[in-house]
């Protein structure tokens, strides 16, 4: 398993001055058709999940983490199967490991899509990005450990996937997803 | 041992159970759904569609109105790399199956296992 400490190389499709400067239009043109908002309805569905191919405003980024915090309120046992609550600490590293990719996205002028926001069963909390091309998911693991594992591919092809540290710089794992 | 263990072919079916609780607002299971248990299970417990039908793997759930089934052909499931598909049968299931994942805290199999699943009842 390769573990990515580094930045990948810029997409090839950006300019080659600006690594963090990817064109607008790209991202109209292909994938802002589809926008929802990423609201969460009344019932007892816990998963937060906008429209997978949507780019959108920073407030639905946040009103996705808003919809989100309703996986604290998971109790022991919520599959049924035996599935324990959240990690509180493992939600809040997921939710600031989001915060700081918005932020890229707000530097760099181009859009982090809305990623689910869901839980697992070992009470890990994954976000997990499903785009045209390419698809991600990084689990937040419920244990204090800095680590957070990955995978991303473009439809089963040009894997990547390793551990990264959530307490460092990850820029380019959102960078490689755009 | 009530039943013998057989080879399943890869073109069968496997049916797995999804709480409502891993699937999204849009009717897709999410990624969790994908999870081995969290009690150091080897992988993901499944049914062989040879012996189970889908309403029999929901009603075996403890709050069967509550669960959804998808489908996976074994054939898909064993391309995915470190994952196996064996008949596991116990007394009271013969159609028992297991995905064993060798490294279930890879995210690569839960991914490709979620897109190679379709619905045969639900989403709930």
């Amino acid at each position: 398993m390769a573990t990515y400490a580094l930045q990948l190389p810029v997409r090839r499709t950006l300019p080659a001055h600006s690594k963090h400067k990817i064109p607008t239009k790209t991202f109209v043109a292909g994938y802002l058709t589809d926008v929802v908002p990423a609201s969460v309805n009344g019932d007892a569905q816990l998963a937060c999940a906008p429209s997978r191919e949507s780019y959108s405003s920073r407030d639905q980024v946040e009103a996705a983490i808003r919809d989100s915090a309703r996986l604290l309120q998971l109790k022991a046992n919520w599959d049924d199967e035996g599935a324990r609550p959240v990690d509180h600490r493992s939600y809040s590293r997921a939710i600031d490991f989001l915060r700081r990719g918005d932020s890229i996205r707000i530097l760099g002028g181009a859009s982090l899509p809305v990623p689910r926001i869901s839980a697992c069963n070992d009470g890990s909390v994954d976000l997990h990005w499903n785009l045209p091309k390419r698809e991600l998911v990084v689990n937040i693991p419920a244990t204090d450990q800095a680590f957070a594992t990955f995978y991303g591919d473009e439809r089963e092809d040009n894997p990547i996937k390793g551990k990264i540290s959530l307490d460092s710089d990850q820029s380019w794992l959102f960078h490689w997803l755009a | 041992m009530c039943w013998s263990k057989e080879e399943i072919p890869n073109s069968d079916g496997l049916l797995l159970r999804v709480h409502k609780q891993y699937v999204d607002n849009d009717g897709e299971p999410n990624l969790g759904a994908f999870s081995p248990k969290p009690d150091g299970a080897p992988g993901l417990s499944v049914n062989w569609e040879k012996y189970a039908t889908a309403e029999e793997t929901r009603q075996a759930a403890h709050r069967p109105h509550l669960n959804g089934v998808v489908r996976l052909i074994t054939g898909d499931v064993r391309f995915i790399p470190n994952t196996a598909v064996e008949h596991e049968p116990v007394c009271d299931n013969r159609a028992h199956s297991e995905i064993v994942v060798s490294s279930p805290e890879d995210d690569e199999h839960r991914l490709k296992l979620k897109r190679r699943a379709a619905w045969v009842i639900g989403p709930p």
